[in-house]
């Protein structure tokens, strides 16, 4: 007996034609973390290390405090300072590639000519 | 783990040899951690110039070698300049080399990244690993 092709339309989810917005997803959920900090003089409060390490937070990161009508006092990361090697790989992909080879070829020439 | 780099190493980087890449990256969590002398800071940029590297691109790069906290640029000290008069008579080798090594023995770094033969003769001495690929 031949099977028979089921009718794709009764098939398909409709729901499955939402376009698909980038917005809705989650990329990594944070952990729910809650501690009772102290303000020392001058108003300093220090962000727990569990944060800062979950959130990559380093020293010279820049911050956003906003006291909310509701009377929370909600701190936002502006602007996150970047990693020196970061930007060393980003320098190193955008220039053009030497022959490394090549080079120290020259330079093992160069070091023991300087030697004899 | 602590690597002390030679110029093989610099000029890998301007490869962008992924090998020499990801060895950087893992400075980034404290992983490994990176020496390099100053003498290779010297030998580095003149090579890199002769190759049409741009200043900028050099200063930025060394810029940030100085920014991070586990790539550490080591200067010559006294010690330092001794001790590599002394071993470049013991072994043979040339100051440069001589150089790369004693700082690479006095911070106590067990790995020296670099591909030259002349280490050879320390790394059957067991004062240092050679690392290349």
């Amino acid at each position: 007996m031949k099977k028979t092709r089921k009718n794709k339309e009764k098939t398909t989810n409709p729901k499955s034609k939402i376009p698909f917005k980038k917005d809705y997803i989650i990329q990594k959920p944070h952990t729910l973390f809650i501690k009772e900090v102290t303000m020392a003089k001058k108003g300093q409060i220090t962000i727990p290390k569990a944060i800062r390490d979950e959130d990559g937070l380093k020293e010279n990161d820049v911050f956003t405090v906003t006291h909310t009508y509701g009377g929370d006092i909600v701190f936002t990361v502006k602007k996150q300072k970047k990693d020196p090697v970061d930007n060393i790989i980003e320098m190193l992909r955008k220039g053009p590639r030497i022959n490394a080879n090549e080079a120290w070829q020259e330079i093992l020439k160069e070091r023991k000519k300087e030697h004899r | 783990m602590l690597y002390c780099a030679d110029t093989w190493f610099i000029l890998k980087l301007f490869e962008e040899d992924i090998k020499a890449i990801e060895l950087l990256e893992n400075t980034k969590y404290g992983k490994d951690k990176i020496i390099i002398p100053l003498v290779v800071f010297t030998e580095g940029t003149k090579k890199l110039l002769q190759k049409s590297v741009s200043q900028e691109r050099i200063d930025l790069f060394f810029q940030e070698v100085e920014a991070s906290q586990n790539i550490i640029l080591v200067y010559p000290t006294k010690e330092l300049a001794t001790k590599t008069a002394h071993i470049s008579l013991s072994f043979s080798l040339s100051i440069m080399d001589a150089f790369v090594a004693t700082t690479a023995i006095l911070m106590n770094c067990p790995i020296l990244l670099s591909s030259d033969a002349d280490y050879d003769i320390l790394k059957k001495k067991k004062y240092l690993k050679v690392q290349s690929w």
